[in-house]
């Protein structure tokens, strides 16, 4: 009986009752193994082992296959298999770029650590919240009741200054809030990510123009701006995820840049230009895939800010007054009483959703980032 | 067929104010089909650059190549990509050759749809390649960081032969791997060499492989080139 | 007399979805201030040895058997007396000397660094060692060399600062994990000379891990040959290159450029899947019926240990 140690822990510890029942697995498992090895054929070469050559042979021919036993061939031993195989293959690479991001998701979704399952969970609360609102509010949104009501059963969170059910209006408030944040998300990741793409990919003049121009956009005072755009052009919930998403692309335009310029100098993007392949086609299949997990959590983010900033803006009242989300009913309860009344039922759920959701987005924003070890090396180095 | 590099020289960094840093200067060297130039010096005198330059990848300070009696840095449009498939580079490092998140045969199958082999002759393309560099069908299914160095660089020189290229730049193809999968790859190079008649520039810093691989040598220090014979 | 490291049957396996046995009951002994080489392909299993002895694999890995350093069994110990041997007695340096110092610090700090850690006397100026340990390391001018900070030196030069951190306490046991992969010519004999004439040369043993045999020939005692994670031969560094016992020795040898490249054919089986029988015997020249299906032991022949049933 061996004794098993773990390394990192500072107690030796014997496993006997565990080790053994591992072993008799392990040994099980080997057998079953060596039978399905035997089967095949005694000498079946391994992955990349084709030929054979005694030593001191100086002519080698690597090219040609041993006669005899070698002659069984991983090649020739199922032609019909691997045609389909290879065919099969084919539909791969027409996966567009799209479809990466749920690629990826569904290969390291097993890497989420437990918080990040709670934010996934809890994002996806609010995203049916979002899609199927009048499937949850007991009432619609424009029905009027006695106003100022506190709690009760037929009103779980009261109603409003004219009538509304609050909780009514809390779940169609979720469409449009979770609506700017992604939309808007949407636009600044899609503009970031191709003026850091170019940027980083053609690098000379394009790049000083597309990094002065990101520069010039970094330095832009954001709030003030959007609060004059928001007074200046008609408060809409179109101009303001429009402004939202058209000025905060620049830190990832900066990011996917710098990635891009580090990517470009790799083995497989350079070999890749030497063989002639399109700048669009190395872009798309070969840096984006690789900068996914940098892009996703900035996504992740930006979707997360984007909510606050309109919940802000639509606090000072520079939000779509027909179009009420959040930030609109905290509006609404601060203006019209529900502060001084002390109707918490009133304005503490739409914060407490706010706080909630950019939270869990947040959270599984974190989990897309690769963990050390886990994407970028999944061999141990022996 | 062959490719002359003709008075070639390199500078880095020269501008308006500044006369930059010399690389190499004047270097001449002829490189034949089905023959192989060995280009050996100390690291950080410029060899991948040159060996760069000679593919097309990068433009000299002064000095042509002329591929066919004419200049490749005059060639444009289908011409200019014609000339890149015909001179191909093959790296150093094998577990940088391969997009880490394309399986193998991605890999493969878009090089063949870029070069238009109609897709039903792909698989036998595929085939025939793999049995050249002596790996089995399997590795197609594999992600790069699945494959050992030597099946990688194996795999990076099926990669650049699909092209049918007349040059190939092999910039220490194997100053990364063990020495007995280097003595493989080496003995895989001549065998495509004799095959289809492929000149190389190989660059290294290990006189033994210069000699064991050259039918010529050339030494690069201090900025020039000695063509030892 | 008592060997300085002894390990016996170690075996190490990576948890995951599917196991992999990297050692499979690798036992060898490093006898005072001897130099052994660990020589075989990448992936056979020889870094991960090193970092069992030093304690440095990774959670997922399951270790078993005996590692004895001076009679302590360095695998029971626990954290704090380990970090004590850590850089005190033994010494390990790694592949590649610009990511093993730190760049933000200059040389002579990170020399100072293992004396202010391991000898907590009243000594607040430890310089006066390291200006002796530069200078042993072939630095005319160490006074000069204790300002400068890693990245303003050429790659040749940190190896050798390296080499100077690992060995400045003279530790007992030196590992150095590949100080040769990657190099050219000129830099591969700089560190061969480095580790001739090491501060604690001589007293230090050495166990010298490397895939490059006509590295190893010029400094090792003892070879011992790995191949899938376990040892095909082990034998005194001068038989062995006089005359190889193994097929993979005599195909490692002949692989080498002086004896004109001559590939050994196939590839290294992965360890995850290792063939039955004799592990070697797909690639195997002189394979007969029973390399298939039994595994040889290690044999003791006249001192040297040979993993072959042709072998008399």
């Amino acid at each position: 009986m061996q004794k098993e140690t773990c390394v990192h822990e500072k107690e030796p510890c014997v496993y006997e009752d565990v080790e053994l029942q591992r072993e008799a697995r392990v040994r099980k498992k080997a057998c079953i193994k060596k039978e399905a090895y035997l089967e095949k054929e005694p000498g079946i070469p391994d992955v990349g082992y084709v030929q054979k050559k005694a030593p001191g042979q100086k002519e080698v021919d690597i090219l040609k296959k041993a006669p005899g036993q070698k002659e069984v061939d991983i090649l020739k031993k199922a032609p019909g298999q691997n045609e389909a195989y290879i065919k099969q293959r084919t539909w791969q690479e027409k996966i567009p770029v799209f479809r990466q991001p749920i690629i990826y998701l569904q290969k390291y979704g097993k890497f989420l650590g437990t918080f990040n399952r709670a934010g996934l969970f809890l994002l996806l609360f609010f995203l049916c919240m979002a899609l199927l609102p009048s499937f949850f509010a007991p009432y619609s949104p424009a029905e009027r009741f006695t106003p100022y009501e506190a709690p009760s059963v037929s009103h779980f969170l009261g109603t409003n200054d004219i009538g509304n059910d609050i909780l009514s209006e809390l779940f169609y408030g979720a469409r449009i809030s979770m609506m700017v944040g992604f939309a808007s998300a949407c636009i600044s990741t899609l503009i970031g990510l191709t003026i850091g793409l170019l940027s980083g990919y053609f690098r000379g003049w394009v790049d000083e123009l597309l990094m002065g121009f990101t520069d010039v956009v970094l330095i832009l005072p954001k709030i003030p701006l959007i609060i004059i755009l928001g007074a200046f052009l008609h408060p809409s919930v179109w101009i303001l995820i429009l402004v939202l998403g058209l000025l905060s692309w620049e830190s990832l335009a900066r990011i996917v840049r710098a990635k891009t310029l580090q990517i470009r100098e790799s083995g497989y993007v350079k070999s890749a230009r030497g063989m002639g392949f399109s700048p669009f086609h190395i872009m798309s299949t070969d840096i984006i895939p690789n900068i996914v997990h940098v892009v996703l959590p900035k996504f992740m983010l930006a979707t997360a800010s984007a909510m606050i900033s309109e919940a802000s803006l639509s606090f000072l009242g520079l939000g779509d007054t027909s179009m009420k989300s959040w930030g609109m009913m905290l509006s609404f309860a601060f203006s019209r009483g529900g502060f001084i009344r002390e109707m918490w039922w009133w304005y503490m759920p739409p914060g407490l959703c706010i706080t909630l959701c950019v939270m869990a987005i947040a959270l599984v924003g974190f989990g897309f980032e690769p963990k050390a070890g886990d994407t970028e090396k999944q061999v141990v180095d022996i | 067929m062959s490719l002359k590099i003709k008075n070639l020289s390199k500078k880095y960094g020269a501008g308006l104010f500044s006369e930059g840093t010399e690389i190499f200067r004047e270097v001449s060297f002829t490189l034949e089909a089905g023959k192989t130039f060995g280009l050996m010096g100390p690291s950080g005198v410029g060899k991948s650059t040159l060996g760069r330059i000679t593919a097309g990848l990068e433009k000299p300070t002064d000095g042509d190549v002329f591929y066919k009696e004419t200049s490749i840095f005059g060639l444009a449009g289908a011409e200019r990509t014609a000339f890149r498939r015909k001179v191909q580079l093959m790296f150093q490092d094998p577990t940088d050759a391969f997009n880490p998140r394309k399986k193998i045969d991605r890999s493969i199958f878009e090089i063949l749809k870029l070069i238009k082999i109609p897709e039903p002759e792909r698989p036998d393309k595929t085939r025939t390649m793999l049995e050249t560099i002596g790996l089995s069908e399997e590795v197609l299914s594999r992600f790069p960081a699945q494959l050992s160095g030597g099946q990688l660089q194996r795999l990076a020189l099926g990669r650049i032969l699909l092209l049918e290229p007349a040059f190939i730049v092999l910039d220490e193809p194997t100053s990364a791997l063990d020495v007995s999968v280097q003595a493989q790859v080496l003995h895989l190079l001549k065998q495509v060499q004799e095959k289809w008649r492929i000149g190389y520039l190989l660059i290294s810093h290990d006189e033994a492989i210069i000699n064991f691989m050259s039918d010529s040598r050339g030494l690069l220090e201090n900025g020039k080139l000695r063509v030892l014979d | 007399m008592k060997p300085l490291l002894e390990i016996e049957k170690l075996r190490v396996s990576f948890e995951g979805e599917r196991p992999v046995n990297v050692l499979s009951g690798v036992s060898f002994s490093i006898q005072k201030g001897e130099t052994l080489a660990l020589v075989g392909e990448s992936g056979c299993g020889k870094s991960v040895i090193a970092h069992a002895v030093m304690r440095l694999l990774p959670s997922e890995a399951r270790v078993k058997g005996s590692v004895r350093f001076k009679g302590t069994e360095l695998l029971e110990l626990d954290e704090k007396r380990m970090s004590a041997l850590r850089g005190n007695e033994l010494a390990i340096i790694f592949q590649n000397p610009s990511h093993a110092l730190n760049p933000v610090y200059s040389i002579g700090r990170q020399l100072a660094e293992p004396l202010r850690v391991h000898q907590k006397q009243g000594k607040p100026d430890p310089s006066q060692k390291v200006l002796k340990a530069l200078k042993q390391v072939g630095f005319s001018r160490p006074e000069h060399y204790m300002k400068y900070y890693p990245s303003w030196c050429s790659g040749g030069m940190n190896q050798r600062f390296l080499i100077a951190t690992s060995t400045i306490l003279g530790p007992e046991l030196l590992i150095a994990d590949e100080p040769s992969k990657g190099l050219d010519p000129d830099r591969i004999k700089e560190v061969e000379r480095e580790l001739r004439a090491h501060p604690g040369a001589g007293k230090t043993a050495l166990l010298l891990i490397s895939h490059d045999l006509g590295f190893v020939r010029r400094l090792a005692d003892k070879i011992a040959v790995m191949y899938s994670g376990e040892i095909v031969e082990l034998a005194e560094a001068a038989d062995f290159f006089e005359q190889p016992l193994h097929p993979y020795s005599l195909g490692l040898l002949g692989s080498l450029p002086e004896n004109g490249f001559v590939p050994i054919p196939g590839s290294a089986p992965a360890l995850s899947d290792p063939p039955s029988g004799c592990r070697f015997h797909p690639r195997c020249p002189y394979g007969e019926k029973r390399c298939l299906q039994e595994h040889p032991r290690l044999k003791d022949t006249k001192g040297r240990f040979v993993r072959c049933f042709l072998c008399p």
